[in-house]
């Protein structure tokens, strides 16, 4: 199997279709960072694109200090935020004054509250609902199964802050997993 | 905005349950570690914009012009230069020689070995920085 190396160096050495292969490889995990975070496909597409016009501009500068995936996860998260800050948008709430964990429900089962898809459909409502930061998390860590430290890379928080997140996103999603399936029940 | 610290976090029960549903084990789990298997399940399955269809080929297309554009580019920088090459060699050259003449003298060496030095060196020392980060890495 080709390594991420053999790719950069096929890029760089003018390779015909070398590039495609690296978008290949890269576009899912690139596509799930820029969706999750600005929750428009029409932005979502644009961004994505500019992600990897920006990782072509600046693949000869690359020198293997990270892996190649948390680097171009690293453009698509800046290309991102740089979207959100101009729209005004935080990444991240800081008035987190509600405790997920205070509104979590013992009595309630998800499992006998949803069908699966369902379910699916009000995991995606609550998600629409945390920070873009949380939502990126979320997704890195349970879509694209990344370990944390590559996350903590990505997003360029600490290791700290980023279990952080993921349990209080998760919390979150419980307590308003619960609530509709109270309403709904 | 944290209130809850990393290391009481990791003795929370919540997390306790967070955790066990990460390993999948499918007998016994109950309660919170059901629901949290459940959203794991949710967080991956759910619905988000698809990445289109044919957004490979409109970033190749992208790729391409870049390409093309900044080949071109370089040429009209080649080319660019070369003009000025030719200009200062037709127009400053001869009073050049005049200017420096003394200095030549001097030193002992034609001025345009001596500038032709200056610039390899120059270019030299431009392109080193990028073999030493190259090399290192």
């Amino acid at each position: 199997m080709e390594t991420d190396h053999d790719i950069v160096k096929a890029v760089l050495g003018n390779q015909p279709g070398a590039f495609a292969r690296l978008l290949g490889r890269y576009q899912r995990m690139v596509w799930h960072i820029i969706a999750r975070m600005v929750q428009q496909a029409d932005d979502a597409d644009e961004l994505a694109q500019e992600t990897f016009l920006q990782v072509y501009r600046n693949l000869p500068q690359f020198r293997f200090e990270s892996a190649l995936s948390t680097w171009i996860g690293q453009v698509a998260f800046s290309v991102a935020r740089r979207f959100l800050a101009k729209k005004r948008l935080p990444i991240e709430v800081t008035d987190d004054d509600t405790d997920p964990l205070d509104s979590v429900a013992a009595d309630t089962d998800l499992e006998e509250g949803f069908a699966d898809a369902e379910l699916f459909q009000h995991v995606a409502t609550a998600m629409a609902g945390l920070s873009p930061l949380q939502r990126i998390i979320l997704t890195l860590f349970h879509l694209d199964e990344l370990p944390i430290e590559e996350i903590a890379q990505i997003t360029g928080s600490p290791t700290g802050t980023v279990k952080s997140h993921l349990f209080r996103a998760r919390a979150r999603l419980r307590a308003e997993l619960h609530q509709k399936a109270g309403v709904c029940a | 905005m944290n209130p809850i610290e990393p290391k009481s976090r990791e003795r929370h029960p919540e997390w306790a349950a967070q955790q066990a549903a990460l390993r999948a084990v499918n007998d016994g789990a109950e309660g919170a570690e059901r629901d949290y298997r459940k959203i794991y399940a949710g967080i991956a399955a759910a619905p988000m914009p698809t990445l289109p269809a044919d957004f490979a080929v409109r970033v190749l297309a992208r790729i391409d012009d870049l390409a093309e554009s900044a080949t071109t580019e370089r040429w009209l920088l080649w080319l660019l230069g070369l003009a000025m090459v030719v200009g200062s060699v037709l127009f400053a050259g001869p009073e050049l020689v005049d200017a420096f003449a003394p200095i030549t003298h001097r030193i002992e060496s034609p001025w345009p070995m001596m500038a032709a030095a200056v610039l390899c060196g120059v270019v030299l020392l431009d392109h080193a920085a990028g073999w030493r980060k190259r090399w290192r890495a």
